[in-house]
């Protein structure tokens, strides 16, 4: 467990993504990364265009190896939109997923403060200093594993349901259709005909 | 902060109380046909129209459109309005800018007679719009109060018309003279007399106004402004004159185009209906009626159940 | 329709109601209680003897009550599984049907509900929508005009299976409508009932009138409108053809419908919006086209499902763009209008969306989950020392911690969410939370404070719910104070008293304390174990003096920006009013305190090392502040 202090030495590496001119256009990511340089424990920090592009992943992936990088924060977007891709990036680099920390700087600083350049600066540089004071304390942690049950169950069987459970079926998968009514169809079912091909309904 | 942009009129009027979220009208007409203005006044009227010359800045022609000094503030389109905008506050900000850069209203208004005038301030009031306010001069080296209308304010209705006791106050067309003219009907013997006054506002459709000049000479219909219009004395000299009723029409609660007029003389006509009833005089000679927006045809019903009345209390 | 009751991989479960959902991704139980039909479905033959028997009739909700049916029931002729349902509520037990059935012996009134449970890898809701009532806009006059009728009661008077048999007639009078009005957004876009865009009533208008106009050319229809929307594929072309018909589309919402009560013919008034005219036409019927609207039992499904909403009540989607058919609970996917407004092709769409997404985790063997669980520190945990304890466990909303006075407690992995709420309730700190320790967030509560703190608007939100609502108030642009900091953490549950008291140690101008709405909360009831945390704190604070509006509390949900940003907003304003030295005061006056409380979290393992790292940043902030000199 991470009972243990960090012995190893820790080197950062941050990237401040442009996000093309949805950061960029708001604050200079050039001056983020220079100013995060000088954070305890990075030894490299820079700018990219698209950190979630080919390019942007294939620089954290090439980085990793030559600054022999241990954790890497990203500042660019929510955490909800690219998370995944950048556990990912890491992870093919041989570094653990959970060793990346995302700061955003695009939906919660730049897109909501346009109206202060300088705010959003200031806000921008103090949330990588976050994430990077978090990546320092981030520990390797492993996926749980669990086991599949291989059965699928829809709730409702109108035309989504009906087409959904038809879908899963098709694959293999069993399926129970649940409806509340003693048949299923829902709302479809009572329609005449339907637009724009004027087929029938059921 | 970047350099300051003058105002444009959109923010003018969003400025001011009621002009806010006028850029949330998408264009539905929802308050143009909710009015009777444009169907019943005026052809050119249309509040939509008038949140666009809002927006798009035509200021000159904003402040020259009858939509601008028509308005009643009834708000019968505001509980309409599917983007929840105060129509009426829209419209009346605009009014407030038109009356400050100089415009006046082209409406009728009332004109008080000083020579009649006590100063006992009930016109004051009784205005839903607080267009009389009362003022002090000097006359013949007296201090004296009387009442003065702002022009830019008064709608026209008539309410105080026929709440000043000393008829000091009146309005073109609707003047005590004026209507006391029109209460004259040639009596049929056999069929009971009947005055209707019935407010322009209160009769929707095209089909009541067929249905009112479908009726003989014995009921006499007589247009007015608003039932509030209407005071028990005028009912009184209908009755005096051997009229056998006298029906007052007004607008449905809440839909009064001049807020609050078919309250006030539903509360007078009312009272006036109990006393004669009271003093066993005419007991269902007055009535009052309010129709709402949605009673087409029910104009007939009331007046013709009313000549019933009048028919089996003569037998 | 009859392909998936035929199909051997799917087993139709009809008048059955989901009524609990436990587990997780690929280990779901669910409860399932199947109501008892009276009848026997495998003896049922559908041949409807007992309904022709049944004396009772009641209105056939399928039929939009327009028609009766009996308390011996199908709904419709096609319906599948074509059994037989008797109505309990209506039935009075005269037991003809019984008599009826014969020797087939299908009807059993002895049958009961029957609950059953069932091992399930992947969910997919496809609860649907609900049509908007139009009584309740009185200048329709719907409910009191005969012959004014819902679009869905159109559906079944125009329809060959209907009760009508195709014959369109006015429910007044019986009489063919030959003057028809479709009036479109009833109840759609319209702020008084639904803001919304009901998305395929401008189609749906069309088609009706396309298929009216079809099998009687002579009719006149108009189709009120404020837009048309024709947005998808074949749609407009779709439009133009009806125009080519001679349909009349008049932009323009109506303002009132009357009645001319002799004729039972209808006035629909409007402005003709082209001609910035008022007008008003008669017609023989007028046809509202009602909003589609959640279902009435959305509150019950989405706290059984677990499944947060959207303003109004549609279910919400993990991510509108990127994930727009998962749920944000892994496993769980969301079908069809349940979801949002949808017309057919886009329900299909979104429901093969999910047998696909669905499909991902059941051909797995294994499913991955992230591990960001709590753990016990034994060693700390005072029930190992033999005393008695539990609010770990109190705190778990799914059982996951066990305490056994005299061992430590126990987290089952597999049962664990992570929230977080055990780790925040441990009086002792004795459990942490994987990914989300008390050192790493210490960390950074210092790197966002360490500047300026007077200045800055704290933030706690929570993943769910506030975090996304900070992210919708970016994608919208609604702009707020840059002041603003802010953290993430699972849920609110995680948010412990001591950050609240760092923060303002540290000097912080305010704190915001935020999570989902109660009955938003991903992980049932964590948000109730933060929100009873949070009214402690603003008790306790309270009673120190500090000035209101610092420490606020606001659950905010993800589909609400408008509302992260209007509060970070006031907050800013709050900070504005008291002004910078009586804040500073303040927290002058209140350190000690803080100090005092905050002062446990200390002996958490690594965080006097976050707390002295936080010192080496601090100091090359404000190393590099200098040369700049801003």
């Amino acid at each position: 467990m991470e009972d243990s202090p960090n012995k190893e030495e820790l080197r950062i590496g941050v990237y401040i993504c442009h996000c093309g001119s949805n950061i960029a256009g708001v604050i200079p990511p050039a001056e983020v990364a220079e100013w995060a340089s000088h954070l305890p424990g990075v030894v490299r920090a820079t700018d990219t265009l698209y950190a979630c592009a080919d390019s942007g992943q294939s620089l954290i992936k090439e980085d990793i190896k030559k600054y022999n990088l241990n954790r890497v924060v990203v500042s660019a977007c929510s955490v909800r939109m690219h998370e995944t891709t950048f556990r990912g990036a890491v992870s093919e680099a041989g570094l653990n997923p959970f060793l990346m920390e995302m700061a955003n700087i695009r939906e919660q600083c730049t897109w909501a403060h346009g109206h202060d350049k300088e705010g959003a600066l200031r806000k921008a540089k103090e949330l990588t200093a976050a994430a990077v004071a978090k990546a320092h304390f981030l520990a390797p942690l492993e996926f749980i594993t669990v086991p599949v049950t291989k059965r699928a169950m829809v709730v409702g069987g109108g035309v989504a349901g009906i087409s959904a459970a038809l879908d899963l079926a098709d694959q293999g998968i069993d399926t129970i259709l649940v409806e509340k009514e003693p048949t299923i169809g829902g709302v479809m079912a009572q329609l005449n005909k339907t637009f724009p091909t004027m087929d029938c309904s059921i | 902060m970047e350099a300051e942009h003058p105002m444009t009129f959109a923010d003018q009027v969003r400025a001011i109380p009621g002009g806010e979220h006028l850029e949330m009208c998408f264009s539905c007409g929802t308050c143009v046909s909710k009015c009777m203005i444009q169907q019943k006044l005026e052809p050119e009227y249309n509040p939509r129209r008038l949140l666009r010359m809002v927006m798009m800045d035509m200021r000159e022609e904003a402040f020259k459109s009858p939509t601008t000094w028509l308005c009643s503030t009834c708000d019968l389109c505001y509980p309409a309005c599917p983007q929840e905008i105060h129509i009426s506050g829209v419209i009346g900000a605009v009014k407030s800018l038109a009356v400050e850069a100089g415009y006046t209203s082209p409406l009728e208004t009332v004109s008080v007679d000083e020579t009649l005038c006590s100063g006992c301030g009930i016109c004051v009031m009784t205005c839903p719009y607080e267009a009389p306010h009362l003022i002090e001069k000097e006359v013949n080296g007296v201090m004296d109060r009387f009442s003065e209308v702002d022009k830019d304010k008064c709608m026209g209705c008539g309410m105080c018309v026929a709440a000043c006791p000393m008829g000091a106050i009146a309005r073109p067309g609707v003047s005590n003279p004026e209507l006391v003219n029109q209460i004259k009907i040639k009596k049929h013997k056999d069929a009971p007399s009947l005055v209707v006054f019935i407010c322009d506002w209160s009769l929707r459709a095209d089909d009541d106004l067929t249905i009112l000049e479908s009726y003989p000479e014995n009921v006499r219909v007589i247009h007015i402004p608003c039932s509030g219009r209407i005071d028990p004395q005028m009912a009184l000299i209908a009755l005096r004159s051997g009229i056998d009723g006298v029906l007052v029409c007004g607008c449905a609660p809440g839909e009064c185009h001049y807020q609050r007029g078919t309250y006030v003389s539903a509360c007078k006509i009312s009272l006036l209906d109990s006393m004669l009833g009271q003093m066993d005089l005419a007991d269902g000679r007055v009535r009052f009626v309010q129709l709402g927006t949605q009673d087409r045809g029910r104009i007939r019903h009331e007046i013709d159940g009313m000549l019933a009345g009048l028919q089996r209390e003569a037998a | 329709m009859v392909d998936a009751a035929r199909h051997p991989k799917i087993d139709v479960r009809t008048y059955t109601n989901v009524e609990r959902v436990e587990g997780y991704v690929g280990n779901f139980k669910v409860q399932l209680r199947e109501k008892a039909r009276l009848v026997d479905v495998d003896r049922c033959n559908g041949c409807g003897e007992c309904a022709k028997v049944c004396p009772i009739e009641v209105p056939n909700y399928f039929e939009m009550n327009l028609a009766p049916r009996k308390a011996a029931y199908v709904a419709m002729s096609q319906s599948v599984p074509l059994k037989y349902t008797i109505d309990e509520e209506a039935c009075i037990h005269c037991y003809k049907c019984v008599e009826a059935c014969g020797p087939l012996d299908a009807i059993d009134f002895s049958q009961e509900d029957k609950v059953v449970w069932e091992d399930i890898g992947s969910i997919v809701v496809a609860t649907g929508f609900n049509h908007f009532d139009p009584s309740v806009i009185p200048e329709y006059g719907y409910g009191r005009f005969p012959n004014v009728i819902t679009a869905m009661e159109m559906e079944r008077l125009n329809n060959s299976a209907g009760p009508t048999v195709g014959n369109l007639i006015r429910p007044g009078d019986g009489k063919n409508p030959q003057r028809l009005a479709i009036i479109n957004c009833v109840g759609s876009r319209d702020k008084r009932f639904n803001p919304w865009c009901s998305n395929f009533c401008c189609m749906y208008a069309i088609k009706n009138a396309v298929l009216l106009k079809q099998a009687n050319p002579e009719m006149e229809i108009s189709i009120y409108y404020i837009d048309i929307r024709t947005p998808s594929k074949g749609y407009e072309e779709f439009y133009e053809r009806a125009r080519g018909m001679g349909i009349h589309f008049i932009q323009g919402r109506p303002s009132l419908i009357t009645q001319d009560d002799n004729t039972g013919n209808l006035f629909v008034h409007s402005e003709d919006v082209a001609l910035g005219r008022v007008i008003e036409k008669e017609y023989d019927m007028v046809m509202l086209n009602q909003a589609a609207v959640p279902q009435p039992d959305v509150d019950t499904v989405s706290s059984v499902l677990n499944i947060s909403q959207s303003p109004g009540g549609w279910f919400m989607e993990y991510h509108p763009k990127l994930r727009p058919v998962d749920s944000p609970t892994d496993g769980i996917f969301l079908a069809g209008a349940c979801q949002g407004q949808k017309d057919i092709p886009a329900s299909v769409s979104s429901g093969l969306a999910c047998a696909s997404r669905a499909g991902r985790i059941l051909h797995s063997e294994e499913w991955q989950i992230e591990p960001i669980i709590a753990q016990v520190w034994e060693d700390r945990c005072i029930s190992a020392q033999g005393k008695q304890c539990g609010l770990c466990a109190k705190a778990c909303p799914y059982g996951a911690i066990t305490v056994e006075t005299g061992k430590a407690a126990q987290v089952t992995t597999a049962k664990c969410h992570g929230c977080g709420g055990c780790v925040a309730e441990c009086p002792h700190n004795a459990i942490t939370q994987m990914h989300f320790t008390d050192a790493q967030i210490l960390a950074q509560i210092r790197a966002l404070l360490a500047e300026k703190p007077e200045e800055k608007i704290f933030a706690f939100r929570c993943q769910w719910c506030s975090y996304g609502g900070a992210d919708l108030a970016g994608t919208s642009h609604f702009d707020y104070s840059a002041n603003e900091r802010g953290i993430r953490v699972m849920c609110s549950a995680r948010m412990d008293s001591d950050f609240i008291y760092e923060a303002f140690r540290l000097g912080a101008g305010a704190v915001l304390y935020s999570g989902c709405h109660p009955q938003d909360c991903h992980y049932i009831t964590g948000q109730r174990v933060g929100a009873t945390r949070a009214d402690r704190l603003m008790k306790a604070f309270e009673k120190m003096g500090m000035s209101p509006g610092r420490f606020r509390v606001e659950w905010i949900s993800a589909a609400e920006g408008d509302k992260y940003s209007r509060v970070i907003n006031e907050m800013q304003e709050t900070l504005n009013a008291i002004g910078p030295e009586k804040l500073h005061e303040e927290n002058e006056m209140l350190r000690p305190e803080m100090e005092k409380r905050a002062r446990r979290m200390y002996e958490v393992p690594l965080v006097t090392e976050a707390s002295d790292y936080s010192d080496e940043m601090r100091q090359a902030m404000s190393d590099m502040e200098e040369p700049h000199g801003s």
